[in-house]
């Protein structure tokens, strides 16, 4: 359902105008029209609001305490103890007494008793970062660098080859002495399955050469930070270690502190963002505004069910200076009008389809509860089985566990966990009608299959000319053509209803805005729709009427592309033509759901093919594993088909979008 | 009719329905590809776009699955 709109306009004396301005972000009702887009004479005579140099000035200083107190506030990790949304508004109602100074010296404490801290703990990280790339190194190295002792003269390199190139330290150690003239050492050891580590010692004149001939020879040898590339491998090793020892209880040591300073700032620091960005948004929007000599005039939309609670408190606080009066908007400035759901908790979650299309237009019919009657009924037809209905249960409320737990603001996520859980219920409800639980488990429990794997055991129900029908409803109805039937004429039967639905909206839509053209085109695909049904009906259910059903329902048929003809010319014609794909379409749903207990079946069978004794368990891991896949398609296979379904065969026929949505100017509230 | 002639109808069915789809879903994937990296908001309009020509392997899947259950003469 979408909220009823009225249009308003707000007129006050220029000296209230921050007042009110404040008072209207309170109440957060009102969603701000930009007077400067307006035309029209009752605009002509009103001046833009401007921001005069005072005013940049103050936005600046507010968007500049801003980045400063986020800069803080990102850096803090929020205490283990929730803040509480009370604890953030009283804070909140201080900052509201004091001026732009006070906040600026507070935001200057905060820095002064953080930066410090927050500079040091970030050098910390970056240098324990840095170190922990030379960890595996100095494990491998340092055993064999704790053997090397050089002195003042002498230099190290230490170098890590591959175990089976390891031949080619002989022809090293044969290099390093012709240049060095023997003053060298070659210590090497094997460190572990793959790798061995040698340290070259060499008096230091012949460091040039040595790192030549080392570099021609593409020998990559272990660097280390710049600052002690000078010194002997066995020195920088042990200065590497040491630092990599003394820095974590520094660490933790200065995360103490700030966690101390997050425990005492959080909620003034949360506050004052909140403060900040309303400030700054309530100052931003002051071009939307329009002024004429002594008044000011602010125009929008309130939902009518608080415009005359606004009214009261606009008249109290400002004793009848401020004047609140519902205009009857134009047919122009309809369009403008934002759109504002409000569905019953039941409904609410299939709004997330509205983050694939655009919400529905201010004036035209909220069809969430379509999407939300034939959501679940589409998904569930097709996945259908108690064992993946209850799975899909359990999954979904652990989702929902964990999205709590870490506080998730996924608006999407929380809503389609809720639409999975629906569709959870509906997916066990079809489950008993078809009898399914993990495909045939408990059929073949039951042992109500024939060798040749069909179902014996059926509860008749219907004997009929058509055939013979009964329960359980069998998918796979390869020896048993009725039940294939049944299922046919429930697809169809499903179909027409969910376009008989939409279409009916669209009728009573264009019924509403008076467009005849779009009545006369709904009309011709409903009766379309209905042939159809009447023809299909008398072929397949009510023989008795055949004679008369077929070309009463072709008439019909004929009579609806007509009619949408006239409405909506050729292309009205050939889309009621086409109406019969649409309906035809819906038989995936058969399709999807017939893939789905294949492959549950076949999951069984491979189970079953291991036999008994202790090769059971191998058979249930085997089927587990082909049932978690066919869960995680039948949930993906289904979630898109019946978005499918809803987009393309039901919205197509009626929906009006819009991208005006309802964004009333109100307090962040932590957002 | 012959259990081959079944056999090969059923393939045929489900095989170049499984063909169409993937060719049709290759371009539109690619196209879709291109239009997200410059308006990913569209990604929810990319998967029923995606699932548009999905249509084809399902009914051909359906259409398969039926012609395996005739009986050969």
């Amino acid at each position: 359902m979408l909220l009823t709109m009225s249009k308003v306009e707000i007129v006050g004396l220029k000296t209230l105008f921050f007042q009110v301005l404040e008072t209207l972000q309170d109440l957060g009702s009102i969603h701000l029209e930009d007077i400067t887009k307006k035309r029209g004479p009752r605009y002509a005579d009103l001046i833009p609001m401007e921001m005069d140099p005072a005013l940049e000035e103050e936005r600046n200083l507010l968007q500049n305490l801003a980045m400063r107190n986020n800069a803080i506030l990102s850096e803090l990790m929020p205490p283990k103890e929730r803040v509480s949304r009370s604890a953030i508004d009283e804070k909140y109602k201080e900052f509201k007494g004091k001026t732009l100074g006070e906040i600026g010296a507070m935001v200057d404490e905060e820095e002064s008793a953080t930066k410090e801290l927050i500079s040091y703990k970030n050098e910390l990280e970056v240098e324990l970062s840095r170190l922990s790339k030379y960890e595996p190194i100095i494990k491998k190295v340092y055993p064999l660098a704790s053997k090397v002792t050089t002195t003042e003269q002498y230099t190290s390199i230490a170098l890590l080859i591959e175990e089976r190139y390891k031949a080619v330290l002989d022809y090293i150690e044969a290099e390093l002495e012709r240049i060095t003239g023997g003053q060298c050492d070659v210590f090497s050891a094997r460190v572990d399955e793959n790798t061995h580590a040698a340290i070259l010692v060499f008096h230091k004149r012949f460091s040039e050469q040595v790192h030549n001939f080392l570099a021609s020879e593409n020998v990559n040898q272990v660097r280390l930070p710049s600052e002690l590339a000078d010194k002997p491998y066995d020195e920088a090793l042990k200065e590497i270690e040491t630092r990599y020892e003394e820095i974590p209880p520094k660490l933790r040591k200065v995360r103490e502190d700030l966690e101390a300073i997050s425990n005492k700032w959080y909620t003034t620091l949360v506050a004052l963002k909140d403060y900040l960005a309303d400030r700054i948004e309530s100052l931003n929007a002051i071009p939307k505004f329009g002024q004429s000599g002594h008044v000011f005039v602010i125009t929008g939309w309130i939902p009518s069910e608080k415009v005359e609670e606004t009214r009261l408190i606009l008249e109290q606080k400002f004793e009848g200076k401020v004047e609140l009066t519902e205009e009857e908007p134009g047919h122009e400035e309809m369009e403008d009008a934002p759109s504002a759901l409000k569905n019953p908790a039941a409904v609410k979650p299939f709004e997330f389809i509205y983050m694939l299309v655009n919400p529905p237009k201010y004036g035209h019919i909220d069809p969430t509860f379509l999407v939300a009657i034939f959501f679940p009924i589409l998904f569930g037809f097709m996945l259908g089985d108690m064992g993946y209905g209850l799975v899909l249960f359990g999954a979904v409320m652990l989702i929902k566990r964990t999205l709590k737990k870490k506080q998730s603001k996924s608006l999407f996520f929380s809503l389609f966990a809720n639409v999975l859980l629906i569709c959870s219920i509906s997916t066990f409800i079809f489950g008993i009608i078809y009898f399914e639980f993990f495909g045939d488990l408990l059929i073949r429990a039951f042992g109500w299959k024939d060798a040749a794997g069909h179902l014996q055991v059926q509860w008749v129900w219907g004997h009929t000319a058509n055939g013979t029908w009964g329960w359980p409803v069998e998918r796979i109805a390869q020896a048993n053509p009725d039940m294939f039937k049944l299922l046919l004429i429930v697809v169809i039967i499903i179909g027409a209803l969910h376009m008989g639905g939409a279409l009916t909206i669209g009728l009573i839509d264009a019924i509403r805005h008076k467009e005849r053209k779009h009545v006369m085109e709904k009309t011709g695909y409903l009766l379309f729709i209905l042939g159809l049904v009447v023809i299909f009906g008398s072929l397949w259910g009510f023989k008795a009427i055949k004679g008369v059903g077929v070309p009463l329902g072709a008439l019909m048929a004929v009579g609806g592309i007509a009619v949408a003809g006239i409405g909506g010319g050729f292309g009205g014609g050939l889309e009621a033509a086409l109406t019969f794909g649409n309906l035809l379409s819906y038989a995936r749903l058969y399709g999807i759901g017939l893939a789905s207990v294949i492959l549950a079946e076949v999951a069984n069978e491979l189970g079953a093919e291991f036999g008994g004794g202790a090769m059971i368990i191998l058979g249930i891991i085997v089927a587990g594993a082909l049932h978690t896949l066919n869960i995680a398609l039948g949930i993906l296979s289904p979630s898109i088909q019946s978005l499918r379904l809803n987009l393309v065969e039901g919205f197509t026929k009626f929906y009006k979008e819009t991208d005006v949505v309802y964004k009333p100017f109100k307090r962040s509230g932590g957002e | 009719m012959e259990l081959g002639l079944i056999a090969i109808g059923a393939a045929l069915a489900i095989g170049l329905s499984a063909l169409a789809t993937g060719w049709s879903q290759s371009k539109i994937g690619a196209a879709m590809a291109g239009a997200l990296a410059e308006k990913p908001e569209l990604a929810g309009n990319a998967i029923i776009m995606i699932a548009i020509p999905e249509t084809m392997v399902v009914l051909g899947f359906v259409i398969s699955f039926l012609i395996t259950g005739l009986k050969p003469e």
